[in-house]
């Protein structure tokens, strides 16, 4: 009977880790997938205020840029596709593809120099500009919660619970340094 | 039963055990939520967890720390005297104190308010002071602060037989801090993000660490507690478990 307690005891033990093992792994899925969702609602006000400039900078754009209205229709549908992305991984694909469109529109205007003359351009591209120094931390802040969220979603054992959970890798916010660096060029 | 009889320690070993192996499960909790929680920029903070790494600065007026007289921008003490209890002697803790004044911590894109009241500190003992039997240079320290915090170092019989570790963090201390970013009740708003909130504990159950090491050193610390408590705790628990039911004759 003793020994039929003692084994009673170390099961208890084992069964305990084991459930406890479990709850930890899920409960810091949970976690992490709130960490990315915090970190994107935490860039998505600075983006907004970014999106909120294209209108104008396409529409000064337009009168100078005419035969480069391709380029600022892929800005305009870049943006469309943000606003109605549903979740963060779509909004995060849109807003990369949003990004390219908007620096090609950046490096084609270095040809017109009449749109770098002109003080509305100006403007747009400094405040541009100076939103994208708020956007840099917290991109850098959403990357890191974004991977430490697909190595866990990758990792065993935490791969199996990801997979019950359905939880899917989500994209970075992929900015490369010479695309940065063209969306901070000065006209002035 | 004798007093050298070691079956009540079986017992409280049996619950130390099982004590020590859930608590290594909370232990496996702060490991998580620190090795997950990504790191931000202060200028970036945002209401909710968050963790950064800067250099301690001053808020508004320096402390001074009562042993070392040293300006910080936080101390923390453990004074201890030597008390007979029954044939054995142990330690006793006869004052505790942290100071929780605020003071800043500065990364390189800004500077954010901690209200360090309530953190959990993971942080070196800069001094040991301990009464001995030659009085030194440490020890005049040690008396010195002693009074500053109104303990008497003697009493009727002579000096007490006391020990004391101090903590501080100076103005430039390197400093990991894991809390609660909160808003801050301001008529108007800065224009800087980081003006706008502080850190502090959270609420009931959320994790407020400070620390003078890095996440990689404290994640490591943390990761020998965890095994060790939820190894080491069945271990101890199974083993009095056994002597108990040897003892009453069950094995």
């Amino acid at each position: 009977m003793g020994v039929a307690l003692v084994a009673l005891l170390v099961v208890f033990f084992i069964a305990a880790g084991l459930i406890g093992w479990a709850v930890g792994i899920y409960n810091n899925l949970v976690a992490v997938r709130n960490n990315v969702d915090k970190a994107w609602s935490n860039i998505d006000v600075i983006l907004k205020q970014r999106h909120d400039e294209l209108p104008k900078l396409i529409e000064t754009c337009k009168g100078y840029m005419k035969h480069e209205q391709s380029l600022l229709e892929n800005v305009t549908r870049a943006r469309a596709s943000y606003m109605s992305a549903p979740d963060v991984a779509s909004k995060t694909a849109a807003e990369n593809a949003l990004n390219s469109s908007l620096r090609s529109v950046f490096a084609v205007a270095e040809n017109y120099p009449d749109l770098k003359a002109n003080q509305n351009f100006l403007d747009l591209q400094n405040r541009i500009s100076a939103i994208e120094e708020s956007i840099a931390d917290r991109r850098e802040f959403f990357n890191e919660a974004t991977t430490i969220y697909n190595t866990k979603i990758q990792s065993f054992p935490d791969m199996f619970f990801a997979g019950m959970l359905q939880l899917q890798a989500r994209p970075l916010l992929e900015i490369p340094k010479e695309q940065t660096e063209d969306v901070k060029i000065s006209f002035s | 039963m004798s007093n050298k009889d070691p079956l009540p320690y079986a017992f409280f070993g049996l619950a130390a055990g099982i004590g020590i192996f859930f608590w290594g499960f909370g232990v496996r909790r702060r490991y998580k939520t620190i090795e997950s929680t990504p790191t931000s920029r202060v200028r970036s903070v945002a209401v909710g967890l968050v963790e950064i790494h800067g250099r301690a600065e001053i808020e508004n007026m320096p402390l001074r720390s009562p042993f070392s007289q040293l300006d910080c921008v936080y101390y923390s003490y453990n004074v201890e005297e030597r008390r007979k209890s029954g044939k054995r002697h142990t330690w006793v803790t006869i004052a505790k104190f942290q100071s929780s004044q605020p003071y800043r911590v500065r990364d390189e894109t800004g500077s954010i308010l901690i209200l360090p009241k309530d953190a959990e500190c993971t942080f070196r003992v800069d001094n040991n002071y301990r009464m001995s039997f030659f009085s030194d240079a440490n020890e005049e320290s040690f008396k010195a602060g002693l009074e500053r915090i109104g303990i008497p170092h003697s009493n009727l019989f002579g000096e007490r037989p006391l020990r004391c570790s101090e903590t501080y963090i100076l103005p430039g201390d390197e400093l990991f801090v894991l809390g609660t970013a909160t808003p801050r009740s301001f008529s108007e708003s800065s224009e800087r993000n980081e003006d706008n909130l502080f850190i502090a504990k959270g609420s009931k159950g959320a994790l407020f660490i400070m620390a003078d090491r890095s996440e990689k050193e404290l994640l490591s610390s943390l990761w020998w507690q965890m095994c060790a408590m939820i190894f080491l705790g069945p271990v101890l628990a199974v083993s009095c478990f056994w002597y108990i039911l040897h003892r009453f004759h069950y094995l």
